[in-house]
């Protein structure tokens, strides 16, 4: 599939054609996410003897399985409830509070390293961008052994703790940083700001678009992160979504409709933000990204 | 500034918190599992126990995690010496993991020993380390075969009459006639029950605990015996690599497998997620062999719970987990709610407990399951598992039985590198 | 230090220097003691609290009942209270602050401020573990104690067959969804903001999508669409182009195509992403003199787009080949668990959780193998980023 080779915008054969090309992507881009909405309509176990795929059998379709993720099973006469919705709440939360500590904390950081010229800058800097190189896997042990000797273990904060200063977001930030001139600083100093009266009132507003696609990629990166939470958290109650949702998987227990259409619900938030902001996040990275 | 102070104190806060626990009348007991049930099962067994202890309740808190998560988290744990539950229940094949921090665990000889005499030694064997006991057995897990008697007698074969492997070949040949789409049994690709059994019955083992023992006689002898089956067109590879997975369920559903060799507790299997189609069609009965006089059974899966040393009230744990699962009482309840085949074999011919007909499994297959075991209660052999297991599984899971079965790669050169590649690995 | 820099810019009052020379020692002494309690501190205040008596957690080499000398006694103490003794610290050092306000705002001191939490979190998340990794490498260490062993682990690694499988695996992958996940989100990032077609704005929305599934929702999907079942999507596929259908997880292909493709489907949004925010930031007047020459978008694309985009490709290169390598979660998910078929999904750092978390006694193994793939992708990128031309170039 080539490009139009017409100079004029709106040649209508091109046009056609790459919308229709367009229209074929958008399709295969959805295939997965669609069999698994259709799935859920046709219930887990009945998934795992027909296999996940595409052909409505639209008179067996029902909603068992939506129903058990809202209501609970039925059992002796009594909802039997599960622990989705904890660890939905959970997830949420943590989200919430690393999302925003995170860029709160790296934007600060960047800030340090964007603007200000100090001693061992250079240094720190190099090892900023050599944490953003090492598997986490490699350290999780010794990070597990560390947090657990802070009496951490089993808490959101020994899950969020050594992820609050971001490396990539650091990086990001201070990418965006340095486009803002000096100017502006040297001027809010003149005017008696406090340094940390400017980045308050100065940089942080112009950091909008920039807060914007990096909460996206934070936001979703805590809402899906798995090793690391299933290595510290060991109370049921206090999983996230991707810890809860692994667990359903088990062939000792019959849980397949949970997982389906919790694994369904579970693209929701993320998708509402993503709608909502998509316009900022394309800003903020244009603003920010690369520029080697 | 302010805040800034906050935040810094905060952090100091979050760094240097420690866990206080508060002490309470009711001694919570946390617990994992990876299995939905137990949490069910043990749930009830607290309240039993709260009703028999009245002095000394209990409340266990039991989480259920996925199973490499839940093993990978106990040996994370154990290693660190901190943050494992109280108890937990740690799979067979992972049960040597685990049993290499024996020095964390609980020995929970004395505990046992009020029902050591009637219980199934060969399974309290496998969670034994020098000659202490650490798991709490759930069942034997006696393999035993499933026969749709149904499907037999349309070809004219009378299940009692197989007994040995040979007599089960001739039977499958009669139904192939008889029924083109119908299958004697499966082979597994991703698990060794029957070939665990196999093994067994010709007296030795895939291990000793050193070095890993692939490239036999013996194992050879089982491979050739089933693709003999293959090549027949009497067994088909089962879906699904094994009998316990979801599509190995829906393939027997579908009733054209006449028999199932599984361990006893493949039973639930049935009830609980086969469900009506094979209801009163199957049949439990001995699993047969190569000739006459050898092991008609291995126990095989399940789980044994452990007791952490530095957790809480380890001796309470341990005096729990006794009542709960080795004495007679709870071993009913292992059978009642669970369906496994009791370690305690006190119970076994209590017909109050094992032949009641409200039972779901007495009622689901023609006949007393427990009928099987009783003839075999002294037969039931076991293979060894250590530390070297886990890894000699692996291979013989993802690997050998795929390419003998599957790709058709000679059983001598397949064989070969399973001996290579496991050697290899085992540093 | 910062007193000193203090000094330098504006000479301040110096009141009460001793508070933060005492706070500061305060707060070592509180990390060192925390640091000690490595692995410990659970069971240690359980034994404090019930006995008052910490013998046997911290001297576990003495004799039942031997007494502790003074200093001793003294950093028995002060690692049950750490915590205060922290607190302390940070009390005088904000005294010290709140003494001299003028100091903590210099320009001197604020940057320090600023970096304090990247330093805090080098220090204890990665500096003192990626330490601590790098010896265990030269351990064996095992239920009951740990000893050196020199380089048996990385001899052990390099001769066993397995490792090899990963690399493959992991180098395999690594090149393919390089080569895949560059070109087409580039092209698709071009077309979908040449504006010629409105559907894609739409195909933008409906790509970056899967980017919003987590791996375990992304997971679960792919594992049941290449699932064995006749009924499976990818058989339903394979029948339509009038295939039988197969085992795709138990071929090497099938294993890494599933692979591929959900690195595919999960990734190409983001990269579009990076791509579309590289292609806003080229002026349209540079779109305008091509038109006045005469260019056809072909040649726009490969004449302005292509070169100006370098920055992005070398980001997003970096990132995809750092990604590649150190994949593990999708195999995880796709082939529920570390283990595979004749480990067709066994990766780098599959091999290392197998060896790290799933195995025992061998963390010293694990720790050899995470050391050796950092190395590899460190090099891998610095030579990436030599060719590119980045390195060399000083920054901004």
């Amino acid at each position: 599939m080539k490009p139009t080779n017409q100079e004029k915008r709106g040649n209508p054969v091109a046009k056609v054609t790459l919308s229709v090309f367009f229209i074929v992507l958008c399709i295969l881009f959805i295939i997965p996410l669609y069999a698994l909405l259709l799935g859920t309509f046709k219930g887990g176990a009945e998934l795992f003897v027909s296999g996940l795929n595409l052909n409505p059998t639209w008179e067996k379709l029902h909603l068992n399985a939506w129903h058990y993720l809202f209501r609970g099973v039925m059992s002796n006469g009594e909802y039997n409830p599960h622990d989705y919705f904890l660890w939905y709440r959970n997830s949420l939360m943590v989200v919430l509070v690393q999302g925003s500590l995170t860029l709160l904390i790296s934007s600060m950081v960047a800030y340090g390293f964007a603007k200000y010229e100090f001693k061992g800058k250079n240094a720190l800097f190099m090892c900023v961008l050599m944490v953003m190189m090492v598997p986490l896997e490699i350290l999780m042990l010794p990070m597990y052994i560390q947090v657990n000797s802070m009496g951490l273990r089993n808490s959101y904060a020994g899950v969020m703790l050594p992820f609050l200063a971001n490396m990539s977001a650091i990086f990001f930030f201070r990418q965006f940083l340095t486009n803002i001139p000096y100017e502006m600083i040297e001027a809010a100093r003149v005017d008696g700001c406090t340094e940390y009266g400017i980045f308050g009132r100065i940089i942080m507003p112009v950091m909008k678009p920039a807060y914007a696609s990096m909460a996206v990629l934070t936001g979703m990166g805590a809402w899906n992160a798995l090793l690391w939470p299933m290595l510290v958290l060991s109370d049921m109650k206090k999983y996230t979504i991707p810890i809860g949702l692994n667990t359903l998987w088990s062939p000792y227990g019959n849980n397949y409709d949970l997982m389906i259409t919790g694994s369904c619900f579970a693209i929701l938030p993320l998708l509402l933000i993503y709608l909502f902001a998509q316009r900022f996040i394309v800003e903020g990275m244009t603003a920010g990204a690369v520029k080697g | 500034m302010k805040k800034l102070f906050a935040m810094a104190l905060a952090l100091c806060l979050l760094l240097g918190g420690v866990v206080v626990a508060s002490a309470e009348e009711t001694t919570t007991l946390t617990m994992w599992t990876f299995i939905a049930q137990h949490q069910e099962f043990f749930e009830k067994a607290a309240e039993r126990w709260n009703s028999e202890n009245p002095d000394r309740p209990i409340a266990v808190e039991v989480t259920t995690i996925g199973y490499d998560d839940m093993h990978n988290k106990l040996k994370v744990a154990l290693q660190a010496d901190e943050g494992a539950p109280d108890m937990c229940d740690v799979e067979l094949g992972q049960f040597p993991n685990v049993l290499a921090y024996s020095d964390k665990l609980v020995d929970l000889t004395d505990a046992l020993s009020p029902y050591m005499a009637d219980l199934v030694k060969a399974r309290l064997e496998i969670y034994a380390k020098d000659g202490k006991y650490y798991g709490a057995p759930l069942h034997v897990g006696a393999m035993v075969s499933f026969y749709d008697v149904a499907l037999l007698e349309s070809a004219g074969v009378n299940y009692e009459d197989i007994k040995t492997r040979d007599d089960w070949y001739e039977a499958g040949l009669k139904l192939k006639e008889a029924d083109p789409d119908a299958w004697m049994g499966t082979v597994e690709t991703s698990t060794q029950w029957v070939a665990s059994l196999m093994l067994a019955q010709q007296g030795t083992d895939w291990q000793d605990g050193e070095s890993a023992f692939i490239n036999t006689p013996e194992v050879a002898k089982i491979i050739d015996t089933q693709k003999t089956w293959l090549e027949a067109g009497i067994a088909e590879v089962c879906p699904g690599g094994q009998p316990d997975t979801e599509e190995g369920k829906a393939y027997i559903a579908n009733n054209k497998i006449a028999s199932v060799i599984m361990p006893f507790w493949y039973m639930s299997r049935f009830t609980d997620e086969i469900g009506e189609s094979c209801k009163d069609r199957y049949v439990v009965a001995p699993a047969p062999v190569f000739e006459e006089g050898q092991l008609h059974s291995i126990g095989q899966g399940g789980t044994g719970t452990v007791v952490y040393a530095n957790g809480t009230d380890p001796e309470l744990c341990a005096e729990f987990l006794a009542f709960a699962k080795v004495s007679p009482e709870g071993e009913a309840q292992i059978w009642e709610v669970l369906g496994f085949d009791p370690c305690n074999t006190s119970i076994w011919d209590d017909d109050a407990i094992m032949k009641t007909d409200d039972n779901k499994f007495n009622q689901y297959f023609i006949g007393y399951p427990i009928d099987a075991l009783l003839p075999i209660k002294d037969e039931i052999g076991y293979i060894v598992s250590t530390s070297i297991s886990p890894t000699i599984n692996n291979y013989l899971d993802t690997t050998l039985w795929n390419e003998v079965y599957v790709d058709g790669v000679d059983t001598a050169e397949a064989l070969e590198n399973a001996q290579d590649s496991i050697d290899s690995d085992l540093f | 230090m910062q007193a000193n820099s203090a000094v330098a810019v504006r000479a301040p009052r110096r009141n009460g220097v001793i508070l933060l020379i005492a706070g500061v020692l305060l707060l070592a002494i509180g990390i060192v003691g925390l640091v000690s309690l490595q692995g410990k501190s659970v069971r240690f205040d359980k034994a404090y609290a019930e006995h008052g008596d910490l013998s046997p957690y911290f001297f576990g080499q003495l004799e039942e009942g031997q007494s502790y000398s003074f200093f001793q006694k003294l950093w028995l103490g002060i690692c049950y209270y750490r915590l205060w003794v922290m607190l302390a610290g940070v009390a005088l050092v904000a005294v010290f602050v709140a003494l001299n306000r003028d100091l903590l705002y210099s320009q001197k001191v604020a940057p320090y401020v600023f970096v304090a939490p990247f330093i805090i979190t080098f220090v204890v998340f990665f500096a003192y573990p990626l330490i601590s990794t790098i010896l265990m490498s030269f351990q064996e260490i095992t239920g009951s104690g740990t000893s050196w062993i020199g380089f048996k682990n990385y001899t052990d690694m390099f001769s066993n067959k397995n490792f090899y499988t990963a690399v493959k695996n992991s180098v395999i992958y690594m090149v393919l969804t390089c080569a895949i996940l560059i070109p087409i989100p580039m092209l698709l990032a071009y077309l979908a903001e040449s504006k010629l077609s409105k559907v894609g704005g739409l195909f933008k929305t409906i790509a970056f999508m899967p980017v919003l599934c987590s791996v375990v929702v992304a997971g679960i999907i792919f594992r049941m669409m290449f699932s064995e079942l006749d009924g499976a999507l990818m058989n339903q596929v394979r029948k339509l182009l009038g295939q039988e259908p197969i085992i795709w997880l138990k071929t090497a292909w099938g294993s890494m195509f599933a692979m591929v493709l959900l690195c595919f489907w999960r990734w190409t949004g983001m990269n579009m992403l990076y791509y579309m925010a590289g292609l806003k930031s080229i002026s349209n007047e540079l779109y305008e003199a091509a038109d006045i020459d005469g260019a056809n978008s072909v040649q726009k694309f490969t004449k302005i787009c292509l070169p100006l985009l370098k920055p992005t490709t070398i980001y997003v290169l970096t990132i995809s080949i750092y990604a590649g390598l150190s994949m593990f979660t999708e195999s995880y998910m796709i082939f529920g668990g570390n283990n595979s078929p004749k480990n067709y999904g066994l990766t780098i750092v599959g091999y290392l959780y197998r060896y790290g978390f799933e195995k025992v006694d061998k963390f010293g193994f694990a720790s050899a193998v995470g050391l050796v793939l950092m190395l590899g992708s460190l090099i891998i990128t610095i030579i990436q980023l030599r060719i590119t031309g980045v390195i060399g170039k000083k920054e901004d």
